[in-house]
């Protein structure tokens, strides 16, 4: 008979945790959410200024101009294939930051211009080096 | 000539898997004992080939032939010998083969050990191993060639060199700890599986089982761990979880392990739960293959992962045939894997356990939730949503708390039914200790869930010490010991009982340095040398900015001079901002990097970044966190990797 | 050198062959007795363990006594059974 009882309650248990994982998969936390969109600069212009999305893209030769109030603040374009976006952020830039670098950020829309708090660099490319590239070697053709 | 000896050992060995099958499949059709024999050597055989073909690629590597692809791609001249041979595990291909070096290892152990045991189930347990070990010739043959030759039209002189951020002990030990790790579950997943086909749930090999379980299980939460210490010394954000999907693919397995490792021991005891420890472990071995196939295939984007391949098919493939096999034996087996006794009571150890193993599967099914919600959101909407840390943590947090509450209850349950006077007189002092905590954290200004955690680790450190005093005690009457001698020989004739208790120690001590995440705090700001930034109770002055040239980078070090508020010098930190590569021509080569420094004690850490410098100016980019007793992570690690080796230590015969 | 290679390459092969195909040209057909006399040896042992353990969750409590009378009497019948097979 307890068998039962504790079957039950495992089921129920569980039933419960994944109405929970449901939950947080589809009401995130306004403020801090874990689930970003992530979208092509083709889309942005449907996006509320309240929203959290993320971008990808490469930074435009040129572009970047850093702060001369706040040397930790910088504006560059965010470019994908023709299009262009205006970006500002605030915030320690990684090691890696420099034009043409890709980069993902993660912010706001707004008036036009993309408000990022996390701006993160693809990996260094070195290690992955196409092989018919020459300048991935130290190299002497004979 | 020896790449091509080591192509050739790689073909030899994938023949061989067929031809061990083959003889198997007579021994088995035959009972002809002949043909195990010759199975067996053939099993040997693979494995030894296997072994020599990563000898011979280690051999290239450290001779620098830059003819092999590989060799090329991850090492150059200048590489230091002990990171060439890391060098080993540093791209897809070699860590493949790095994969099959360890399952022939571990295959060789279980070949000797067991030659002349388990008669029914040997046969199978090589069966499985072989095809296992198959795949991963069959990956390293065809797909992905670690012997492959340079594709280039001139002669490669110098290689790409390794990264500088692999260049580091701790990555040098991660990686293969991981991977002791993930291979290991095979082998249980090999008895498991064997013991379905041939219908033996007998409780004699679940005994050997449970120790190679342990094994991997051991040198996964080693291999997790570090990872987690590589990230907090080198990568500079501050953390050492990052719910990235690579770390979820190490921490999947791990979770269904543990869980598998709680569950066993009621087969063990009681004949119950052998259907879902089948299904368990069959899920583990599973999420190992995943996790590789994660890992290695670029599939996510990732720090870890490589560059995108056509792995993908064949891993999803063996995957899918994994479990279809897997849910026919299951099913097909059901009779034989009924339960001899039933639950009887809430308050039982048996439901301890039970309900401690859907803890585990509800957290391992949300990391997995998470880790594939992007894909599974670009397929059905056509839309990608990341999934970041912040969800990880909102689902996990609850759900984890439970599991530390389980973690106290469980061992002060007794087996089938507890008495009510058992209940009263095991519970009342870890209940009282946690509210004692819970007060305390009250009127000390701690909220939320920090407010939970804390008296919970009281509550479960008192049940667990509580656990030990109880067995001393035992023991002191009955053989009239002294104290420390009983709890002496307490431990060490139980070592599996209490090495296990040690662990749930390391894992409370976890639990603290994870609720001090809840009170971080970091401040990034641009100083000259000479200034002073007040910021959370310290006072931190730039003293100097000295450059400095190194032999594979410069280095900027900025000296910190942190003080508190009565003015007394806390530490001096020493962060650097460097830059590898620094005489490569091309400045896209050139390779910029932080290293930080970490002024650590039991409270609180201060973690320094040096991000950028100005030297013109004298101005230095830095950014400074305090993270509250993140000491006691690590501390808990060591607990719990301690108490391992105490659950693993060999018990002497009588 | 190539020759020597293809040599070694050759007598590799040949000693691989060897190794696997000669228990079939030569070995017994039947299981060897000791290896069933070892399994029941082991068996016992785990048996042993398996007390121990019973005894020990006994004296701590986490066990009451008429299961631990029953479960403790159960695996001595298993042992006994076993050493009659034992030689």
């Amino acid at each position: 008979m307890n068998q039962k009882k504790i079957i039950i309650a495992v089921i129920s248990l569980s039933f419960l945790s994944f109405a929970w994982i449901g939950y947080v998969t589809f009401n995130p936390d306004q403020e801090n959410p874990g689930m970003v969109r992530f979208i092509s600069l083709n889309d942005l212009s449907s996006v509320t200024e309240s929203e959290r999305i993320r971008l990808g893209g490469r930074i435009s030769a040129g572009s970047i101009q850093i702060s001369k109030q706040n040397q930790l603040e910088c504006d560059f374009g965010l470019q994908q294939g023709e299009l262009t976006v205006p970006v500002n952020f605030l915030g320690t830039r990684p090691d890696l930051f420099k034009d043409d670098a890709e980069v993902i950020v993660e912010g706001h829309y707004v008036n036009e211009k993309f408000v990022a708090d996390q701006l993160q660099t693809k990996c260094a490319s070195r290690y992955e080096g196409d092989l018919r590239d020459d300048s991935s070697y130290n190299v002497e053709s004979i | 000539m020896i790449p091509v000896l080591g192509s050739i050992s790689l073909s030899l060995a994938l023949g061989l898997s067929a031809i061990s099958i083959f003889l198997f499949s007579v021994f088995l059709k035959n009972a002809d004992y002949r043909f195990f024999i010759a199975g067996w050597r053939g099993a040997v055989a693979i494995s030894a080939l296997s072994i020599l073909a990563t000898f011979l690629l280690l051999n290239e590597l450290l001779i620098s032939n830059f003819d092999i692809s590989y060799v090329a791609h991850y090492t150059s001249i200048e590489t230091p010998t002990f990171y060439k041979i890391t060098a080993l595990w540093a791209g897809q291909s070699g860590s493949l083969l790095f994969w099959l070096f360890i399952l022939s290892v571990y295959t060789l152990i279980v070949l000797f050990q067991y030659k002349n045991s388990y008669t029914r189930l040997m046969p199978w347990v090589i069966i499985v191993l072989v095809i296992v070990q198959a795949f991963f010739l069959v990956l390293v043959n065809v797909i992905e060639n670690p012997f492959s030759p340079t594709n280039a039209d001139f002669v490669v002189v110098n290689g790409n060199g390794l990264n500088p951020l692999l260049q580091n002990l701790t990555m040098a030990i991660h990686p293969p700890t991981l991977y002791l790790g993930y291979v290991g579950f095979t082998i249980p997943f090999a008895f498991a599986i064997a013991a379905l086909i041939t219908k033996d749930t007998g409780s004699v090999w679940i005994r050997s089982i449970r120790r190679w379980t342990l094994i991997a299980w051991l040198f996964q939460s080693a291999g997790i761990i570090l990872g987690g210490w590589w990230a907090y010394q080198e990568l500079g954000w501050g953390g050492y979880w990052a719910w990235d999907p690579v770390e979820n693919a190490s921490f999947m397995p791990w979770l269904t392990g543990t869980a598998f490792l709680h569950s066993i021991i009621i087969q063990e005891k009681k004949g119950m739960l052998k259907t879902w420890n089948m299904i368990l472990i069959m899920i583990t071995f599973t999420l190992c293959i995943f996790g590789t196939f994660l890992t290695r295939s670029g599939v996510m984007s990732s720090v870890h992962s490589f560059a995108v391949s056509n792995l993908g098919p064949v891993f999803l493939g063996f995957i899918a045939i994994i479990l279809l096999v897997g849910t026919y034996l299951v099913i097909d087996r059901a009779s034989i894997l009924k339960s001899e006794k039933r639950i009887e009571s809430f308050t039982s150890r048996e439901s301890g356990f039970l309900f401690n193993n859907v803890i585990f599967v509800v957290i391992c099914f949300a990391v997995f939730w998470g880790t594939i919600f992007p894909v599974l959101s670009e397929a059905v909407q056509g839309e990608k949503i990341t999934v970041g840390a912040p969800f990880f943590n909102q689902v996990n947090v609850p759900i984890g708390l439970l599991l530390l509450l389980f973690t106290g209850i469980g061992p002060l349950l007794a087996w089938r039914r507890t008495s009510k006077e058992a209940l009263i007189r095991n519970f009342t002092i870890p209940i009282l200790f946690g509210i004692a905590v819970f007060i305390a954290c009250f009127f000390l200004g701690i909220r939320e869930t920090t407010l939970i955690s804390f008296p919970l680790t009281g509550f479960v450190a008192a049940a667990i010490l509580i656990e030990f005093h109880r067995g001393t005690q035992s023991r002191s009457k009955r053989f009239n010991e002294p104290f420390f001698t009983a709890l002496k020989t307490l431990i060490s004739r139980n070592r599996s009982r209490y090495g296990g208790y040690i662990v749930h120690l390391g894992i409370v001590f976890m639990f603290i340095g994870f609720s001090g995440h809840a009170f971080d705090s970091e401040l990034e700001f641009a100083m000259k040398t000479g200034e002073i930034k007040e910021f959370d109770g310290y006072k931190f002055e730039l003293v100097s900015i000295t450059p400095t040239e190194r032999p594979n980078h410069i280095a900027w070090i900025a000296g910190l001079n942190i003080w508190d508020q009565e003015n007394q010098l806390v530490t001096r930190l020493f962060p650097e901002k460097r830059v590898y590569f620094h005489k490569d021509p091309n400045p896209d080569k050139r390779q910029p990097h932080s290293e930080l420094d970490i002024h650590s004690t039991l409270v609180k850490d201060i973690y320094t970044i040096f991000s950028g410098v100005d030297m013109e100016q004298q101005i230095a980019y830095l950014k400074i966190m305090i993270n509250p007793l993140v000491w006691w992570v690590w501390f808990g690690g060591y607990v719990l990797i301690f108490g391992t080796m105490i659950a693993l230590w060999p018990v002497k015969e009588h | 050198m190539n020759l020597i290679f293809l040599i070694s390459l050759t007598s590799l092969f040949v000693i691989l062959v060897w190794y696997i195909v000669s228990p079939i040209l030569e070995g017994t057909t039947n299981i060897p007795e000791q290896i069933n006399q070892d399994e029941l040896m082991r068996k016992k042992t785990v048996l042993m363990r398996q007390i121990k353990e019973l005894e020990m969750d006994h004296h701590i409590g986490n066990i009451s006594n008429e299961d631990f009378i029953d479960n403790r009497n159960g695996l001595k019948n298993e042992i006994s059974k076993l050493l009659e097979n034992i030689n």
